[in-house]
């Protein structure tokens, strides 16, 4: 019978496979990408580093800059204060993650929201605000402000390891929190009903088990102070503090590519001391943390003694979270440095002067938007890839890469835009320009540092695709980039937007690698706000600052709308 | 021409061996069935043939063309093949209808054309008013037909499956075996149909191969692989066949005669005098008689109602023998009596024991 459906007679099929074909160049412009931009330069870095001295001694030029007392002393500030600021971080992120955690205080939503808010704010915004603080126009109408004259105290050793254990506590405050709810039930209801009171068992039973969290915040909130550079510029130049980031700065400020090879060494010393750090990390993770745990605990019941928990933490909360950001936003209404602030001398002319004035300042807005929204849309391009490539298909190429891209957002700030002025300061090939100073420059290291941010919240994703949907699509006969775009991305759409705000949001107020590779005209709105506050204009500087505060809290509301559709740990700062 | 032949295939994971050195041939238009137990290599066999793995060693064909052999697979996409997954594998972002028009897409056909095999797809399998719907407010059994649909829209001149069947319930189950002889006598596209279910691929195929450890034991039409099985693990498997021991006496006419536990019973098959051989029984050609000489002593161990029949197990009293079922239609004896059981039929598997 005349039928519809009988079956297509078998055609010839191409001997040539196309499709595996358009694969392997799939798999190696990705590789391409990856090794320019990730891999490339910091080899580069490590082998200028250990280069011969000027006399063919080994490893002379390493040598001749860790002898030099600049950097030795360098080097003592930057472990110094970051240990010291790591003490300050656990100190306030273990007592909020156990309160929050484990006791029944109440409002503990809003309670998380404040202990977040330091890993929102970019590190020169938070030291600008703590600045503001502790400057004379705050303090005087509350009548503690000192004599005229003297340097505000936070431009010192104690000011940056407060600033900085500040800002890392929540670091440490979501590595415990994590760590707290993975405890084994039984064994804390065990010693409860052995007898012990609520404190006796968090010290003796829970602080032990919570320990490895404990150990791992504090070694990532160490590598991250390391690595910070807002902070110390914006209170240790003044302050005549130099760590290793501002002593590159310097170096650089003052001399320019010349001294490349010379900041070589002090680069790779700074990731040296990262990565013993993530190493130190990777050790507690691996051999001490266990999986997803039981049942959330019950919590313990504070009695009487709830409202004053409750008091004592929002006071700490707000006086280290929330009044820096006050004071940042009355200071960007204040006429002029110095002025106190009153009512009748409130005025929006720093805004005015900052949006619609300054040209650099305009620039500025222009650039890191452009900047954060192309490296947001160009990794989010490359991270889809790599990761169906790396999860889906199991190409050992791919998860190779996969994990090699982590390196460039590990290791300080610094360290990599050195690693990549040295790549990148000699002319192109083929096209004979060379990308320093110009934004292209900056664009390449953010594309190498941010991808990361995206990948990671893809290959989660992509794990939880069930492989005989893109089968499936294979069956049909779509080739690699039809299934990318038709099956591949809309199964993980939250999680690529997810992380492309993520990239955004940190692009946008970077500092650390940009302080190195900006020039005039390519200035980002980190750079602006950290030299706006260098030649004295405090005021526009906490302008700028505010509205960058404004942009990334809408940002960040934006995710987390999205995060209830992600899949775990997406959205850092969402449990 | 829609054959599919394998010609020394081989494929290891890691370690384990998946498949060792299949050499088969499914003619063009034929019902064909994998049958095994689980880790046979069934699935393996059935992605070799997809293009989703690649052989280690021997050749696969589709229409005499090699599409796959040690270091070359020519990729699913470009093979014209369609396939029907356990879990369906409907994509969960689209609706039903753009399900099934998605290769149809790809191969870029004509909008009204593609309309309208759409719609002829899913009149098909019966879904016409689901088009709009997403996977997720379908049942099981829809989605299985609109895999179906979905599968059949492309015009595959060989269609695979792999135990498309497993997640449904029984009497769905059959109703959806009905409706695949249905398409296949319809669309005559070569079908090749992986299951562990012995009666499903007895039910659908024209031949079945049944697989184990990664061999073929045997592949033959249903009839052939019931009444004459090649080995030991088919008898059993297929049929629900039980195996035991016995000594061959010599012919007998058209039949052979052989003793079983001191009984003397006519049974089919091929063997010299003497040999020690397995015979495969079926619990239809087993009947409790009250004769004490001729058949086989043994006791009810256990009995199970089936409506129609009761299924008895009985243990024989000679020393270390298998157990065998017989099928017993009025009220049976209880259990732990001493019953006698009549062999009618039987048949000497090929393979020696």
């Amino acid at each position: 019978m005349a039928n519809a459906y009988t079956a297509g007679s078998y055609s010839t099929i191409k001997k040539r496979s196309s499709s595996s074909r358009a694969e392997r160049i799939l798999i190696g412009a990705l590789a391409i990408y990856i090794v320019v931009l990730a891999i490339w330069p910091l080899a580069r870095l490590f082998y200028e580093a250990l280069l011969p001295g000027r006399d063919g001694e080994l490893l002379g030029v390493l040598l001749a800059q860790w002898r030099t007392p600049a950097a030795q002393t360098a080097l003592i500030n930057t472990v110094e204060a970051s240990a010291l600021a790591t003490l300050v971080s656990v100190a306030i992120g273990v007592v909020v993650a156990f309160v929050l955690v484990l006791t029944d205080v109440r409002g503990k939503a809003a309670l998380a929201f404040v202990a977040l808010l330091p890993l929102l704010v970019p590190s020169q915004i938070t030291a600008l605000a703590w600045i503001e603080l502790t400057s004379s126009s705050m303090l005087a109408p509350l009548g503690l402000a000192p004599a005229p004259g003297t340097t505000n105290p936070l431009y010192s050793k104690w000011g940056i390891v407060l600033v900085m254990g500040i800002e890392h506590s929540t670091l440490v405050f979501l590595a415990v929190q994590a760590g707290l709810r993975n405890l084994p039930r039984d064994l804390v209801e065990a010693a409860r009903l052995g007898g012990a009171r609520p404190l006796r068992v968090a010290r003796s039973v829970i602080l032990p088990m919570a320990l490895p969290a404990i150990l791992a915040g504090a070694a990532l909130a160490f590598v991250t102070s390391i690595g910070n550079f807002g902070i110390p510029a914006l209170l240790g130049i003044p302050g005549r503090y130099t760590m290793l980031t501002t002593l590159i700065y310097q170096h650089l400020q003052g001399f320019g590519p010349r001294v490349l090879g010379e900041v070589a060494p002090l680069a790779l010393g700074l990731a040296a001391l990262a990565v013993v750090g993530l190493l130190l990390r990777a050790v507690v993770v691996r051999k001490f943390m266990s999986e997803a745990g039981s049942a959330p605990m019950e919590p313990f019941q504070l009695g009487r003694g709830r409202a004053w928990a409750e008091s004592i933490l929002w006071i700490m909360l707000v006086v280290i979270a929330v009044m820096p950001l006050i004071a940042l936003l009355a200071a960007s209404f204040a006429p002029a440095l110095g002025v106190p602030l009153r009512f009748d001398t409130v005025t929006l002319a720093n805004y005015r002067f900052a949006l619609l004035e300054q040209d650099a300042t305009i620039r500025a807005f222009a650039n890191s938007f452009l900047l954060a929204f192309t490296t947001a849309v160009m990794s989010a391009a490359v991270a889809l890839p790599l990761a169906y490539l790396a999860t889906l298909r199991r190409s050992r190429i791919a998860r190779a890469l996969d994990l090699v891209a982590d390196a460039p957002y590990a290791v300080p700030g610094t360290v990599l835009a050195i690693a990549i002025i040295l790549v990148f300061l000699p002319p192109l090939p083929l096209l004979q320009v060379s990308l320093y100073s110009t934004i292209g420059i900056i664009l390449v290291a953010y594309l190498a540092r941010f991808l990361a941010l995206v990948l990671r919240p893809t290959m989660a994703a992509m794990g939880l695709i069930n492989k005989n949907l893109d089968e499936a699509a294979q069956i049909a006969g779509a080739s690699i980039l039809v299934r990318l775009r038709a099956v591949v991305l809309p199964a993980v759409v939250p999680s690529v937007v997810a992380g492309a705000l993520l990239i955004f949001m940190t692009a946008l107020n970077e500092l650390t690698v940009s302080a190195l590779l900006w020039s005039t005209g390519r200035e980002t709105l980190g750079v602006v706000v950290f030299a706006l506050q260098y030649e004295g204009n405090s005021p526009a500087a906490a302008a700028v600052a505010a509205i960058s505060v404004a942009v990334i809290l809408a940002l960040a509301a934006l995710v987390t709308t999205l995060g209830r559709r992600l899949p775990e740990g997406v959205v850092p700062w969402q449990a | 021409m829609a054959s599919v032949s394998l010609e020394g295939v081989s494929k290891r994971f890691k370690t384990t061996r998946a498949v060792e050195s299949i050499s088969l041939t499914v003619a063009d238009g034929e019902f064909f069935a994998l049958l095994g137990p689980s880790g046979c290599g069934k699935t393996t066999l059935l992605r070799l043939v997809a293009g989703f793995e690649t052989p280690d060693a021997g050749t696969v064909r589709l229409a005499n063309e090699i599409v796959g052999a040690p270091g070359f697979a020519l990729p699913p996409e470009e093979r014209r093949v369609g396939m029907v997954f356990q879990s369906y594998a409907l994509w969960p972002h689209m609706s039903v209808a753009e399900n099934v028009a998605f290769a149809l897409q790809v191969r870029r056909v004509a909008s009204d054309e593609r309309k309208r095999r759409v719609a002829s797809a899913l009149a098909m399998v019966g879904l016409e008013a689901m088009a709009k719907r997403r996977p997720h407010e379908l049942s099981g059994g829809q989605r299985q037909r609109v895999a179906l649909a979905r599968c059949l829209a492309m015009r595959p001149a060989i269609v695979l499956l792999d135990e498309p069947l497993a997640n449904l319930d029984v009497h769905l189950r059959e109703a959806m075996q009905q409706e695949f002889a249905r398409f296949h006598r319809e669309i005559g596209a070569t079908f090749i149909y992986v299951t562990h279910d012995q009666a499903e691929a007895m039910a659908l195929a024209s031949r079945v191969a049944v697989m184990n450890d990664g061999r073929v034991e045997q592949a033959a039409a249903p009839q052939a692989l019931y009444r004459e099985p090649a080995t030991e693990m088919v008898a059993r498997f297929v049929g629900h066949g039980m195996v035991v021991p016995v000594e061959i006496i010599g012919r007998e006419g058209p039949r052979m005669l052989v003793d079983l536990w001191g009984v003397r019973i006519a049974v089919r098959g091929e063997g010299s005098a003497g040999e020690h051989r397995s015979l495969c029984l079926h619990a239809e050609n087993l009947v409790l008689t009250s004769m004490t000489t001729g058949a086989i002593q043994g006791r009810v161990v256990a009995s199970a109602y089936q409506g129609a029949a009761t299924v008895l197990t009985i243990q024989p009293n000679a020393a270390d023998a298998p157990q065998l079922r017989v099928e017993y239609a009025s009220a049976p004896p209880a259990v732990g009596a001493a019953v006698a059981v009549a062999v009618r039929d039987g048949f000497i598997i090929r393979n020696v024991a």
